[in-house]
């Protein structure tokens, strides 16, 4: 089975190329390309940041990352515009990169320790190169192009195309969302989640995390819960908290993201749909208004339709352009370690078929599936079993029938 | 949580000062004493607070040679920020040889000594790591098997896994069993709602330009990360007995940097609210900070609280336009739009001179009612910011190599910084002042 290559490892193997300094600075913004190897090499791991303003994040995904996107930005829709994936090459058993790692490894372990004054502990620490290396603190993740692709391959899934599209309001995923789907990707970095990883439970697990980050509204959130968990979530729920705090263990207990930080992510495809997600003005700011409606019963869940929503009211979902595909492919079971069929041949696919094609195929497929409620506001009780997800041979929806 | 540490009186409160001077006479013995000290202390209480329930059995077998690891290591080093390492940090990592079994992350790598509070979802301990024999504060997170870990603790550690400077309190370790989370800090003495008990009717100016100095710095530090506190009150600023102050508590702090997202008003302990929170904005931003060390400021000073003793959000932005006068749309554009904007407010009382309201700022240099000034504006855009107000001519009498230091550096590795004896101490009435001291005291 694949192994994902050592993030770390590339870091260290590129550095070694170049003077020590730019081991990690350039880390912060671009894509590195350089021969065969196209990845990305992005600051996740920092936690937080310095640079703040948009103004000022954005060039750093602008100049290099441009002739990656442009091909990408041809197709005018809104396809998964994955770049190809390519192998990276690395050897990760040099004696450098090794002394290396074993650096950052103690420099962590020393870094939960009593860290005193700075000066103090270097004595432990001076395997770790140059004294200018250790400036930035920040430790770096390499995004493999199909990492990005098997996250976006997860929005394909019936599931959570319709959470997404039922959560109209976009108070859950929102153009925050964007920032809120790009902290759920940052997650599975952070988590190193293999590919078969990345997988629908993953995501609901992730993003839940990611909103209690963020957000301070209680109750949107719970709407995850019958998504994730069907319709025993009342039952399930506490485990899916467990696993939650598993997913923040597996981290390191690192759940803050910055923004620069997702936003080198969504740099990476930034024409992608899911970015595209606006969170409408009258839902910025903790308004609470509809908290008063105490006979809705929140979280609504899959089974009934997304609850009126007044202000929301003109915002049509068709011009927001959730431009989602529904490929009816198998989507991953929902058993916790469910997994795609074969990310490779997936990936593979991705290569080689003319993406306009496929693409428009599905769009096809999409706009006769989505004959729903245009806006928000549709009327309570539609029935779940109507909508679009055409699931027949979708196991994956059986549970919405049991009980 | 109200507090990380409180302060323990028997063994380093009341004996502050004599402390501070000893160390410098004795630092050899004092490894041996303090070394000592936990062993007495130990002794009284392994019964009840060691860690978990189930490992009290493991830690009483393992007493024995836990003392040998203790008493061996009689460092004769120079101690530097001793106040969170009775071994002093230096040598620690060089000296220790870590123990099989022993590790970060490990319930048994700490034993809990005794509580020191009680918070909304967490217990304090004053414990020892087994590790290198550190003291740290335990903050054990109670978990509903329901709710799993609360919100406010994956936040806290989150955010203070980013965060490393001299002025935020630092978190060691964290450790996560399957009902439990345990949060292992450094351990600080005291508070400074403590100290400010222990030295009532305001504190000395010069320590208080050196708190000020620290809080606004530790603020800077995690606003320029767009992180906010959201809790500052004296409760939540740790104080060592070298006078080093760190930020601590951190559940309700929440990073700023994603935009357009919920935020809560009801954040801050009321009497430390700014205006406008109070008013119910949520588009607030670093500026609530601000006002809570203004209010610090002030309470520093006078020895009180500077809008104190109300329950009610109306009550209390009364009080503050009693002092600040009541705004209006010209010196607030916008401010009748928010939630708790009160029309019937309009006619009523002009701002006042802050040096009317608060006596102690007529005996202190202008500059100090300027700062405050600047700190207690109703409108958040006009209030200055932690960065701005380090700049301030109020700390232009602080040795100057202060206004560079690197972030884990504390202000006390500046040669000439330390704390002044505080006039007045509750638990030395008859204590006679130097006689080197008595200008400084003076001149308030």
């Amino acid at each position: 089975m694949h192994k994902r290559a050592r993030p770390r490892v590339l870091v260290c193997e590129w550095r070694g190329s170049r003077s020590a300094f730019s081991m990690r600075r350039p880390l912060r913004s671009e894509w590195v390309r350089a021969g065969r190897c196209s990845c990305w090499f992005l600051s996740l791991l920092q936690p937080l940041e310095f640079k703040t303003s948009p103004a000022e994040n954005r060039p750093h995904s602008s100049s290099s990352s441009a002739d990656l996107h442009c091909s990408a930005m041809k197709h005018p829709h809104r396809r998964c515009q994955t770049p190809p994936s390519v192998t990276v090459r690395v050897k990760p058993n040099s004696a450098h990169t090794l002394q290396i790692r074993r650096g950052l490894r103690l420099k962590r372990a020393s870094g939960q320790d009593a860290q005193g004054p700075a000066g103090k502990s270097a004595p432990s620490r001076l395997q770790v190169a140059t004294p200018k290396a250790r400036i930035p603190l920040a430790p770096t993740i390499v995004i493999q192009s199909q990492e990005m692709a098997s996250y976006f391959r997860l929005f394909d899934d019936d599931l959570i195309q319709d959470f997404l599209w039922t959560d109209c309001c976009r108070k859950l995923t929102d153009k925050a969302g964007a920032y809120l789907l790009a902290m759920t990707f940052v997650y599975f970095k952070r988590a190193r989640f293999t590919i078969d990883e990345y997988t629908r439970k993953n995501f609901f697990t992730a993003l839940y995390l990611a909103n209690t980050m963020e957000e301070e509204e209680e109750e949107s959130k719970y709407e995850i819960f019958p998504w994730a968990l069907g319709k025993s979530w009342r039952r399930q729920f506490p485990r899916f908290l467990k696993q939650r705090d598993k997913l923040w263990v597996r981290i390191e207990y690192r759940a803050a993201v910055s923004r620069r930080c997702c936003e080198e992510v969504m740099a990476i495809v930034p024409a992608h749909f899911v970015w595209q997600r606006e969170r409408s003005e009258h839902h910025s700011g903790a308004q609470r208004q509809y908290s008063d409606k105490v006979n809705i019963s929140i979280p609504r869940g899959p089974f009934a339709s997304p609850v009126t929503c007044v202000l929301c009211h003109h915002s049509s979902r068709l011009d927001q352009g959730l431009g989602s595909s529904h490929p009816n492919r198998g989507s991953p079971a929902p058993s916790p370690n469910a997994t795609y069929p074969d990310p490779f041949t997936a990936l593979l696919t991705l290569e080689t078929t003319p993406l306009r094609a496929a693409a428009t195929g599905r769009k096809a497929a999409e706009t006769k599936s989505h004959v729903r409620p245009p806006s928000c506001c549709c009327a309570e009780g539609v029935p779940r079993e109507d909508s679009s997800c055409g699931s027949t041979l979708d196991t994956s929806m059986n549970w919405i029938s049991e009980e | 949580m109200e507090v990380v540490c409180h302060w323990v009186r028997g063994c380093c409160c009341g004996d502050k000062e004599k402390e501070d001077e000893e160390v410098k006479q004795r630092r050899d013995e004092e490894e041996e004493e303090e070394v000592m000290m936990e062993e007495i202390r130990f002794r009284k209480s392994t019964s009840s607070t060691s860690l978990q329930p189930a490992e009290v059995g493991v830690v009483q077998s393992d007493s024995s040679h836990w003392f040998h690891t203790l008493q061996t290591r009689r460092l004769r080093v120079q101690r530097g920020r001793s106040n969170s390492d009775p071994v002093g940090g230096v040598s620690c990592e060089d000296a220790v040889t870590w123990r099989p079994g022993l590790q970060f992350g490990a319930a048994q790598s700490y034993l809990s000594l005794e509580k020191l509070g009680e918070g909304a979802y967490a217990s304090v301990y004053k414990g020892i790591s087994r590790i290198n024999g550190q003291l740290v504060a335990l903050k054990v997170i109670r978990m509903k098997t329901e709710e799993g870990v609360p919100f406010t603790a994956i936040r806290e550690a989150s955010l203070l896994k980013g965060l490393k400077h001299a002025n935020i309190v630092l978190l060691h370790d964290i450790i996560h069993t399957r009902d439990s989370l345990t949060f292992v800090f450094e351990y600080v003495q005291t508070d400074l709602a403590q100290y400010m008990s222990q030295h009532p009717g305001g504190l000395h100016s010069h320590n208080i330009r050196i708190f000020m100095f620290q809080l606004l710095r530790g603020l800077y530090y995690i606003h320029s990360r767009r992180i906010l506190h959201r809790d500052l009150k004296p409760q939540n600023l740790l104080i060592s007995y070298l006078g080093e102050l760190k930020l601590a508590d951190f559940g309700l702090a929440r990073s700023k940097s994603i935009p357009s997202h919920t935020f809560s008003s009801e954040v801050v302990t009321l009497w430390y609210r700014p205006p406008d929170v109070l008013l119910g904005s949520t588009d607030y931003s670093t500026a609530l900070d601000m006002w809570g060390a203004g209010c610090i400021f002030i309470e520093m000073l006078q020895g009180a609280p500077a809008f104190p003793g109300i329950t009610d959000v109306f009550e209390q932005l009364q009080r503050i336009w009693t002092v600040l006068g009541v705004p209006s749309e010209d010196s607030w554009p916008g401010v009748s739009l928010l939630p708790n904007y009160k029309p019937e407010w309009f006619h009523q009382s002009e701002p006042k001179q802050l040096r009317t309201v608060w006596k102690r700022l007529n005996q202190l240099p202008y500059k100090t009612e300027d700062l405050v000034q600047c700190m207690m504006k109703r409108v958040p855009t006009d209030r200055i910011s932690a960065q701005e107000s380090l700049q301030h001519a109020y700390f232009s009498t602080l040795p100057p190599p202060i206004m560079h230091l690197r972030d884990m550096v504390s202000i006390f590795k500046v040669p000439g910084v330390r704390l002044e004896t505080e006039v007045r101490d509750i638990f030395n009435p008859g204590r006679r002042i130097k006689p080197s001291l008595l200008p400084a005291a003076m001149r308030w």
